[in-house]
């Protein structure tokens, strides 16, 4: 295995959300992972009812989009993003309804969700009915990144920007369509960002602000 | 016996964005005070712009985890809020009275099936 830095291969700009002094931009990207911390319930709620710690991000992200929301910057999102959350929502109400029907929490490795949806039916259209009202939430305060230009133009900036990052594909093709609505602020709580060109990410993830800071050293 | 209702402004206590478990809290203080004095509490969410479902859990969803029983539904309404946030606080109410119902084992696995489903999916967190 090779020695990881993630410092080598920063080539973003990281900004600590929790400094109070931080500055704001005037439009801003929303990460999958800060919807589901704000927008997704079962996230806080074991915290709640005394059977979880609290971690960093429901604490740090919901106190900086607030800041956003007062600040009237302006919010978006990628149909990517959207898209990842949906699954995530549907695949996480899927293993607890597996789980409330086997009574056991050991998910089978090799469950099989579209198979499972079609027994379950019923129950499966009241999550789709759950994941409507999450959607109608998040839809009353974010854009839509939208989407034009040339099919071979916009691929050849995805794989640019995914080359030699550690991001994933669909990270890549988000910040290269916000790039054209002129976005290059995020608020994510991915490290792997950082990793991307032309980037400036917004986030209490340590890891991310620790490998900007020893580069910021390093030079 | 018909119990008093007091109303809270929401947007007094916690901004036009109710967002997470800051404001959620403050919230939460307030019901509390007004369900031990023995009255019923109605949320006033006019003027309220933004209401995530994060700040719902610190704020109605905890109020029946600290009272661990669900019959304090009746002790709270709400008004002022559009039909998605109503359905939103449905969601709350619906998920702390399903959890409410649980043993202390129940709520450990559905913790332990939710951290792994998110961890499988999008990683640490």
């Amino acid at each position: 295995m090779e020695n990881f830095d993630l410092a080598d291969h920063l080539r973003s700009e990281v900004i600590d959300i929790r400094e109070p002094t931080c500055s704001l931009p005037k439009k801003i990207l929303i990460d999958t992972n800060i919807l589901y911390f704000c927008y997704y319930d079962r996230f806080s709620q074991l915290e709640i009812l005394g059977e979880s710690v609290r971690c960093y991000q429901i604490e740090a992200y919901p106190i900086f989009l607030k800041k956003l929301f007062s600040s009237e910057v302006q919010l978006f999102v990628h149909k990517i993003a959207l898209l990842e959350f949906i699954n995530l929502v549907k695949k996480v109400e899927l293993k607890l309804l597996y789980y409330q029907i086997y009574n056991t929490p050991e998910i089978p490795l090799d469950f099989n969700f579209k198979k499972f949806s079609r027994e379950y039916y019923e129950k499966y259209f009241s999550i789709q009915r759950r994941l409507v009202i999450y959607l109608n939430s998040i839809r009353k305060k974010f854009k839509l990144v939208s989407l034009s230009g040339e099919i071979s133009q916009i691929l050849e900036d995805i794989f640019l920007k995914w080359q030699n990052s550690l991001a994933d594909i669909g990270e890549a093709t988000m910040f290269v369509e916000a790039e054209r609505d002129g976005i290059n602020s995020v608020l994510s709580d991915d490290s792997d960002i950082v990793t991307l060109s032309n980037v400036r990410l917004y986030t209490a993830n340590e890891k991310a602000i620790e490998a900007f800071k020893r580069k910021r050293n390093q030079c | 016996m018909r119990q008093d209702v007091s109303t809270i402004k929401v947007k007094e206590i916690c901004g036009s964005h109710c967002v997470g478990v800051e404001d959620g809290l403050k919230l939460f203080q307030k019901i509390i005070e007004i369900i031990e004095s023995g009255r019923k509490v109605c949320l006033d969410f006019e003027g309220v712009i933004t209401i995530t479902s994060s700040f719902l859990n610190y704020s109605i969803g905890k109020t029946f985890g600290y009272f661990k029983r669900t019959s304090i539904e009746n002790l709270i309404q709400w008004k002022g809020v559009d039909d998605s946030d109503n359905q939103l606080i449905n969601i709350v109410i619906m998920n702390a009275k399903e959890y409410l119902a649980k043993t202390k084992d129940g709520l450990k696995n559905t913790n332990d099936v939710i951290k792994r489903s998110i961890i499988e999916e999008n990683g640490e967190f």
